[in-house]
């Protein structure tokens, strides 16, 4: 018995000894299996859901050209311009060395004068009228002429020198003919002080382009003088109405405003379609409610005529306004309004002080149209139907100058028959400066604003707006650096248009991206009671390393 | 509340009897008081006791209503992000050649604007927005105005150029209202608009007088807040600059050029 108890006794501690080593093992085990399970939460969260919330976090942007962008950005301090000069010369007595040298003159003050602004490379090609095209100049029919010599597009300015006959009847001394070419005598021909002047002045209207780029290059954005505000903002479409406001539709009923748009608007406004979209619309309003505003007429004793004073009318052309409906087209409206009063005669006083000699029937209103006062008695009016070729023909000349087409002065041996192709180019030229310019602007304030605000969401179509308006734009410069302004007006249309069109974007508004501190806050309930966990055991990993690697040392 | 919306309907009328017109008016009211049945006056509008204007009336053309006027939509007005369908009235069709007046009042605090009881405008939004504004060239010149308790705290982040700005009261100060209108039974117009309306009162299309003036018109016996302003962003002097750049009329009216003479005019003979 005692040697059975004293076997168990030792036996005892030889157990107790193989339990506790069995225990340590075990324990071992367990810290082994404990550590691999932390590492293995840690490379998951690490591997997984890391990338898991940056990516759902993280807003859409499509890539964008912003180096482009700088590029035009900068070649804005130096943009250059070709014109095409062509002359022909129809004189004889004028001969090659003396017209050559007469060139290469011009071509010197040209340069010299034409570099204030924007850059104007001038290239002057010369060369002798055929045999045809002199015996054209000889008829003197100067509009065939004209029609079959500057018939090669608009991107040249052809100077004609006339022989001394055609020019003694067509161009007297010291003058001009200012077609669709420029026609002149052989001693304006050698003036070339005078010639270079009317090139810059009133072919390519240099004063106006370097303003309009003096200011698109000031900082402090000072608005100049010059700057002619009554023109409209180019747009790609122009929305025309032509609106009868009658106050008296008991006795006048009806008006031949078609007929009078296609007689004379149309043949202006379908010459320029080629280059801008203009829709003509027209419409009639009757009694004329201007709510609690009357026009206060004003009548002098002796005279029999109503009149409105010039303080009156920007109050009378808000009233007008608000009847018109024109605030439901998208494009830019222009409104010509033809006003037919209750009390008739009435009349618009250009001078208060001599309101009978300085009466007027119509007056513009910058950017927005004109208005025509008709009154019966002076239109020879018989019947109700009221004829509006006099208002028609005040609306063309204002609708005109709205647009910012600058006419030549008009001459008295050739009559007017449309608008003559080198103005045509000389409104072409400003305009694709202004998109040009304004687009580069443009895409400038966008790639500062998308850089400032990295979590703003750029979609797909924005980011090809954007390529598309740097591509066009780019295109435009060196087309026009090319000397090919018509096609570079084209490229700057689309340019400036698909500029607008990205900048103004509803998407682009900062309220919608995903802002800084959501990004955290959302994902920090989910990752802090897992993180500091990991984070805290984290220290046993390295310790329980540490030991292994003293083991295996 | 009835006097907010007091004010801007007077002020909307100052402007528009000064000349400009709707077409250059974005007028967001939540347009809640007229016909709210809480009114003893239905449809009606009054901005003094006597009750003798109703700014209500007719040729009012709210451009923004009710659950429009938001936060958003407000800085999609000033930037022109806003839907292509939008017609022009709702849209500020500006350049750079554009003076822009913008008035606002509501409850505010310290670095905000309260709209319509569910959100806010912050004072860094608002100055983020006039900046995107000067970098598009949206403007030439803009005369901010804010009635509201601690208005000042509206401006005092703006950083873009020429800009001026008046609030009704400092920080830390509450504007308060002028009077009540026992039949009604609320406040109906508060002070700082009270003594500005007053002011253009007196202004007319041709008139000369200064934003400093305009500045000046509450002291702070009237006010009892003290209006503030901020000039340090506009190029000239403000005795230089007059109310009727941001509050007169946009026309200028020209005279039609000598006509232009078409061959085709004669090809078309009248009776």
């Amino acid at each position: 018995m005692n040697q059975a108890e004293a076997s168990e006794s030792s036996s005892e501690p030889v157990e107790n000894e193989i339990e506790l080593v069995n225990l340590k093992n075990e324990d071992q085990q367990l810290n082994q299996l404990l550590i691999i399970n932390t590492i293995y939460y840690i490379v998951v969260f690490v591997l997984i859901g890391l990338p898991i919330w940056i990516f759902t976090t993280s807003t859409y942007r499509a890539s964008l050209p912003f180096d482009s962008i700088d590029q035009l950005a900068k070649s804005l301090n130096r943009i250059e311009y070709k014109i095409n000069i062509e002359i022909i010369n129809f004189n004889d007595e004028l001969t090659a060395d003396i017209l050559n040298k007469a060139i290469s003159d011009l071509n010197i003050r040209l340069d010299k004068d034409g570099k204030n602004g924007i850059e104007l490379q001038f290239e002057i090609k010369n060369r002798v009228a055929t045999g045809e095209e002199k015996k054209l100049a000889l008829t003197h029919k100067i509009e065939l002429l004209d029609q079959v010599v500057c018939s090669d597009g608009l991107n040249k300015l052809h100077m004609i020198i006339l022989d001394d006959d055609s020019a003694k009847k067509i161009v007297s001394e010291d003058q001009y003919l200012f077609l669709n070419c420029l026609y002149l005598n052989k001693n304006l021909a050698k003036d070339t002080e005078r010639l270079s002047k009317i090139v810059l002045g009133e072919f390519l209207h240099i004063e106006k382009i370097n303003e309009e780029y003096r200011l698109k290059m000031d900082v402090e954005r000072r608005l100049p003088s010059k700057k002619d505000i009554r023109v409209v903002n180019f747009d790609n479409e122009y929305e025309v109405t032509f609106s009868w406001l009658n106050e008296r539709p008991e006795v006048y009923s009806k008006w031949n405003v078609d007929e009078c748009v296609e007689k004379y608007f149309s043949k202006i406004s379908d010459k320029l379609s080629d280059f801008i979209k203009i829709s003509i619309k027209a419409q009639t309003l009757l009694y004329s409610d201007f709510g609690s505003y009357t026009l206060s007429y004003s009548k002098l004793e002796n005279e029999s005529f109503y009149y409105l004073r010039q303080s009156d009318l920007s109050i009378m052309t808000n009233f007008i306004e608000s009847r018109l409906g024109a605030k439901i087209s998208d494009s830019s409206a222009l409104e010509f309004v033809t006003y037919l009063p209750n009390k008739e005669p009435l009349y618009i006083a250009k001078n208060l002080q001599n309101v009978k000699d300085s009466r007027s029937v119509s007056f513009m209103v910058p950017r927005w149209g004109g208005i025509y006062v008709y009154n019966p008695k002076d239109e020879n009016q018989s019947d109700d139907l009221i004829r509006v070729e006099k208002a028609m023909k005040t609306f063309l000349t204002q609708f005109i100058n709205l647009i910012g087409i600058d006419l030549h002065k008009s001459s008295k041996v050739v009559p007017r028959s449309g608008i003559y192709s080198s103005e045509i180019f000389g409104y072409l030229l400003t305009k694709t400066l202004e998109n040009q310019l304004n687009s580069i602007n443009t895409l400038n304030s966008l790639s500062l604003l998308l850089t400032r605000i990295k979590s703003m969401v750029i979609e797909d179509d924005i980011a090809e707006q954007i390529k598309t308006s740097v591509e066009s734009i780019e295109q435009s410069l060196s087309l026009a650096k090319d000397g090919k302004i018509k096609e570079a007006f084209f490229k700057s249309k689309i340019g400036f248009l698909s500029s607008e069109k990205a900048f103004f974007d509803k998407s682009l508004l900062e309220k919608l991206y995903f802002p800084e501190d959501q990004r955290f806050a959302i994902y920090i309930p989910l990752f802090i009671p897992v993180g500091i966990p990991l984070l805290l055991s984290m220290k046993s990993v390295i310790g329980w390393y540490k030991k292994q690697k003293i083991k295996t040392d | 509340n009835y006097r907010h919306a007091a004010n801007v309907l007077s002020i909307y009328r100052s402007v528009k009897r000064l000349g400009i017109p709707d077409s250059h008016i974005i007028l967001m009211l939540s347009d809640d008081m007229a016909c709210n049945p809480r009114n003893p006056r239905p449809a009606t509008v009054f901005n003094n006791e006597n009750e003798n204007i109703n700014v209500y009336g007719d040729d009012v053309e709210v451009d923004y209503r009710g659950n429009e006027v938001t936060v958003k939509n407000f800085i999609r007005v000033l930037t022109g992000r806003l839907p292509e369908a939008t017609p022009h009235s709702k849209k500020m069709m500006s350049d750079e050649t554009s003076n822009i007046l913008i008035y606002m009042s509501g409850h505010g605090g310290e670095g905000f604007l309260k709209f319509q009881d569910s959100e806010e405008i912050s004072d860094i939004e608002l100055a983020d927005v006039m900046e995107q504004m000067w970098q598009k060239r949206r403007y030439n010149q803009i005369l901010f105005m804010v009635d509201s308790c601690q208005a000042e705290s509206m401006f005092l982040k703006f950083y873009s150029p020429n800009i001026l700005a008046v609030a009704s009261s400092k920080v830390g100060e509450d504007s308060l209202s002028h009077h009540m209108d026992h039949s009604i039974g609320v406040y109906v117009i508060d002070r700082f608009t009270y003594y500005a309306l007053e002011f253009l009162e007196t202004v007319d299309q041709n008139s000369k007088k200064t934003i400093q003036e305009l500045f000046k018109c509450c002291p702070k016996h009237k006010c009892i807040s003290t209006v503030t302003y901020r000039t340090d962003l506009f190029p000239r002097p403000i005795n230089q600059v007059l109310v009727t750049e941001f509050f007169g009329n946009v026309r200028n009216i020209s005279w039609t050029p000598d006509l232009i003479e078409f061959s085709f005019f004669d090809s078309f003979k009248t009776n």
